[in-house]
């Protein structure tokens, strides 16, 4: 049975619940309501970023779901930034979409499209130093030359390794 | 629609996939702005891999501590949450005022919330006693090891730790109830009595995983009733002749590993090698292979 979605936008999605169902947001809100071809709507999501969302989410549809038994926080140190060939592909767009489908993905419950968006931000991190951190997604540097001696000064006794 | 919209919880997420990467990335991160600092400082998962091995190369990737100052402060990063730590008891006592300012600052929860452990002492000429240090950093809050899993002890000299051992030992035995790990890591002799009170401080009735050396001599496999993984290294020393698997008592044993090469070594019981779910060798003579290979009819891995 096709479920319909309502963007931010006023725009209508239909698409199979099996599809729809990889958002846990979604799933739950159905499971809530029973049969019903009442339209979903998802306040903080655009047609375009939800159109984006759909394509993961119907390419993954048959993924075995999160089962909430992943790593706590202090156990994601095991994790890697691998990312699948399909997955790759499907996520090089532009910065701004980038933190869209972040965040839409955060809203919407989609766990594993949270870690692959997670996972190409931090892999654009990787190796940089602050200031190409700073450059490349253009944030301001607002310490002062003191704070950062301070912080510099304080990681001196606890070096990375 | 900028990095700056994504919510602190989201960029914990992507600091969570830089814990393993290159040397420096702490420092780094926090460098970027006052947000990005905050969020790292405050978010335990960095903070959670502590070292204070003024010696010896920590582990890859650590937060390396130089001093008491730094392992407080370190350990006050992690919040609740659970830790691995490995200890270099240093051979030169800390100053006094460096002890009392780490218990007055370190969150004295700590010792509860590891759940990996490892002690590791070096050699010293002078034969230094390492009494002070071992139990002001782990015996002097109330604290158990409720949340110990794996404890591993490198080198600790059993005389120059005297007391400390056997207190801290005996501390683990009453407290550590999902310790189920231990990894005995000598390049020469397992000091004698070590074996003993690892017995007599009850920890060795919970292991479940074994990770020894050859030169750890006689073991009393019936005091490792619950013994499902055996991993034995080969160590040359003057005692390694003396190990032997021939007596091995472990009815649940599933696993085992050896890690050659050996020069010689008297194998399990064919009933143990058997029961194996898995068998693994390596650096073994094929004479050996095939020897062991021979007993089992049920060669799940076999690796050479």
């Amino acid at each position: 049975m096709p479920v319909l979605l309502v963007t931010s936008d006023n725009e209508q999605f239909r698409v199979e619940k099996v599809v729809a169902q990889r958002s846990v947001l979604i799933k739950n809100m159905l499971e809530d309501v029973g049969e019903s071809d009442q339209p979903i709507p998802l306040p903080n999501v655009t047609a375009p970023v939800l159109k984006k969302v759909l394509e993961y989410c119907d390419h993954h549809q048959t993924d075995p779901l999160p089962t909430g038994d992943e790593p706590s926080a202090d156990e994601s140190r095991k994790r890697t930034t691998d990312i699948s060939e399909w997955d790759q592909k499907f996520i090089t767009v532009d910065q701004e979409m980038l933190f869209e489908i972040i965040l839409a993905a955060n809203y919407l419950d989609i766990k594993p499209l949270l870690d692959v968006g997670c996972k190409t931000v931090a892999n654009m991190i990787k190796g940089k130093s602050p200031e190409e951190i700073r450059k490349l997604f253009n944030i301001v540097n607002d310490f002062t030359p003191e704070e950062e001696a301070q912080i510099k000064k304080e990681n001196e006794w606890a070096e990375d390794r | 629609m900028s990095i700056h919209s994504l919510p602190n919880e989201t960029l914990e997420i992507i600091f969570s996939f830089h814990v393993y990467e290159l040397c420096g990335f702490r420092t780094a991160l926090q460098l970027v702005c006052k947000r990005w600092n905050a969020t790292a400082i405050s978010f335990p998962a960095l903070w959670t891999r502590v070292s204070w091995s003024p010696t010896i190369p920590p582990p890859h990737p650590s937060v390396n501590c130089r001093t008491l100052d730094a392992l407080a402060r370190a350990i006050n990063r992690t919040a609740q949450a659970t830790m691995d730590v490995t200890l270099e008891i240093p051979n030169a006592v800390p100053p006094p005022t460096e002890l009392e300012s780490f218990l007055s600052s370190a969150n004295p929860t700590w010792p509860s919330r590891c759940t990996s452990l490892k002690i590791i002492t070096t050699c010293d000429f002078y034969g230094r006693s390492l009494e002070g240090p071992l139990a002001c950093l782990l015996l002097n809050t109330t604290s158990g090891f409720d949340a110990l899993r794996t404890l591993i002890l490198s080198h600790v000299d059993v005389v120059r730790c005297k007391m400390d051992l056997s207190s801290f030992l005996i501390r683990v035995g009453h407290s550590a109830h999902s310790l189920h790990r231990l990894e005995l890591d000598y390049d020469d002799d397992v000091p004698l009595g070590l074996v003993q009170a690892l017995i007599t401080s009850g920890i060795f009735r919970r292991i479940q995983e074994l990770k020894i050396p050859t030169s750890i001599g006689h073991v009393p496999w019936e005091a490792l009733p619950n013994l499902c993984h055996l991993d034995v290294v080969f160590v040359d020393s003057l005692l390694c002749s003396c190990t032997s698997l021939a007596g091995l008592v472990a009815p649940k044993l599933a696993s085992l590993r050896l890690e050659g090469p050996f020069h010689h070594i008297q194998l399990p019981p064919a009933t143990i090698i058997r029961q194996l779910r898995r068998l693994e060798m390596v650096r073994i003579s094929q004479g050996l292979v095939h020897a062991l290979s021979a007993m089992r009819t049920n060669v799940d891995a076999v690796v050479p």
